[in-house]
């Protein structure tokens, strides 16, 4: 036992990281609706569908199902930190520049850049801040500062399959903003995958609710489906 | 040619409206929204007493979309609008639908997409089609493909779709585009169209010396298609993280342009 507990703790922040990637990406690809709960301060709720499919570690559409007025909104998210947004209404493919990726996504708590695939070892460095029973819980910095809002991440990592379940986010004057709360995690098709994901902004008492339904894992997702000619259809 | 066109895709849209069986394998997907619009005009001089209403719509908004097959999607759009206040004038106007309650249709969008047409990297979408260029949301330098429709001031940014060919090819970062349309429409201008050149149309009438003055307004005629064709073609890539786009369009202004004023003494 004491040897055990003396060959998971060596890990250093950014080996910690690494494996958070490797469960993260571990299917080839992945598709899923989620619905999102959109409660304000007051309680008032708002719900909307989502269709998320996703290939490789950086590769992400996203688009809306519901409600009426917001259906066919979709973000494309591709390697290179490109993220496009179509809006149906004008019939328009847009670029999200860098500098408004921390923007709400759609009215919801998730940012554009919250909605991108990417590996966080390619945008962030680690450090590893304490151990907990369970949790290991690591600081992220950007590589890229000017790129975010967001100056560092506190995130809460389990140490027995490397799932994120705690993000916090700070802004550049080091207040917490907002935070992110992962539950239902469970093993679908020998993948990890949080069931629901809670982000709530502490700044303006407002929380969005993503509850992932009809997951499948490796189904053949092309990478056709993740390009722009595929994305405006 | 237009409009047998046009009759052609309204019939496949009202087939799947009766039996989206015979078309789709899958279930067409049914949208819209109905949007009411009343607007109080309060200026300086409000009071109640006056007829400050500017605009009264009700609008349902319908759109239709089916997918028989991997390589093809069909799609429609359309308004049905009560528009506008009664306009009475004798006791007969009672009696007339139109003056009392007036309502417009509009088929704003109705195409079919072939993918993979000819070649696998080549999509063709024929029909009455938005043809965004640009990305910025409401006015674009380059969005002029469309006429304007400039119908409501606050919604300024609007376009009415064209009957058109729009052939597009994929190849790697680069995309090409070669769109036709053969019927030129202009622009559709605001009912009060003071309200959108305030400062170009007087509101006085001519001078007294004049015995009329009247704005003639000619366009090509619909049978030339010589005169009316519009053709546009756009490249744009994706080059070092950057976005690039060149597009270049012969076609008619939807402006109206003044070219000779004569006056009748």
């Amino acid at each position: 036992m004491g040897f055990a507990v003396w060959a998971a703790d060596p890990l250093t922040g950014p080996e910690i990281l690494a494996k958070v990637d490797e469960t993260m990406s571990a299917p080839l690809d992945q598709e899923l609706e989620a619905t999102l709960i959109l409660i304000d301060k007051d309680g008032n709720r708002k719900e909307r569908t989502i269709q998320m499919l996703q290939k490789g570690p950086d590769m992400r559409l996203s688009r809306f199902l519901s409600p009426a007025d917001q259906r066919g909104i979709s973000v494309l998210s591709l390697p290179d930190n490109v993220i496009y947004l179509y809006l149906p209404a004008f019939k328009k493919v847009k670029r999200i520049a860098s500098h408004i990726k921390n923007n709400r996504f759609a009215g919801t708590d998730f940012t554009y850049d919250d909605m991108e695939a990417k590996k966080l070892t390619e945008h962030y460095s680690a450090r590893l801040v304490k151990t907990e029973e369970d949790r290991y819980v690591l600081e992220l910095t950007p590589l890229k500062p000017g790129e975010s809002d967001v100056s560092r991440q506190l995130i809460w990592v389990r140490k027995d399959n490397f799932v994120t379940v705690v993000v916090e986010y700070y802004n550049k004057k080091g207040t917490l903003t907002r935070k992110m709360v992962s539950e239902g995690i469970e093993k679908i098709d020998g993948y990890w995958v949080a069931r629901e994901r809670e982000m709530i902004d502490l700044i303006k008492n407002h929380r969005t609710k993503m509850v992932m339904n009809n997951i499948k894992f490796d189904s053949g997702l092309t990478d056709e489906i993740f390009s722009k000619r595929y994305f405006t259809r | 040619m237009k409009n047998v066109f046009v009759i052609l895709l309204s019939i496949i849209l009202l087939g799947m409206v009766v039996n989206p069986r015979l078309l789709s394998a899958q279930d067409p997907d049914w949208g819209g929204y109905l949007l009411s619009d009343l607007r109080l005009n309060a200026g300086d001089n409000f009071d109640f007493t006056g007829s400050h209403f500017s605009r009264a719509e009700l609008r349902l908004d319908h759109h239709a979309e089916a997918k028989p097959t991997d390589r093809i999607r069909l799609y429609g759009e359309g308004w049905l609008r009560a528009w506008g206040f009664p306009t009475l004038s004798g006791l007969n106007d009672l009696s007339s639908h139109e003056k009392l309650m007036p309502f417009i249709g509009e088929l704003r969008e109705a195409y079919v997409d072939l993918y993979g047409f000819v070649f696998d990297d080549l999509d063709l979408r024929a029909g009455r089609q938005r043809i965004a260029w640009g990305t910025a949301e409401k006015v674009s330098v380059i969005d002029n493909l469309n006429p304007d429709d400039l119908e409501d001031r606050w919604d300024f940014g609007r376009h009415l779709a064209s009957d058109a060919l729009k052939l597009t090819y994929y190849l790697d970062i680069l995309t090409i585009e070669a769109v036709y349309i053969p019927i030129f429409r202009p622009a559709r201008f605001p009912e009060d169209i003071s309200s959108l050149m305030p400062g170009s149309i007087p509101p006085l009438p001519p001078p007294a010396f004049l015995n009329s003055l009247t704005t003639l307004l000619t366009a090509p005629p619909p049978t030339d298609p010589l005169q009316n064709a519009t053709l546009g073609s756009r490249l744009a890539i994706y080059l070092f993280g950057w976005d690039i786009s060149l597009s270049y369009i012969y076609g008619r202004n939807d402006f109206p342009a003044a070219t000779n004023t004569r006056a009748t003494l």
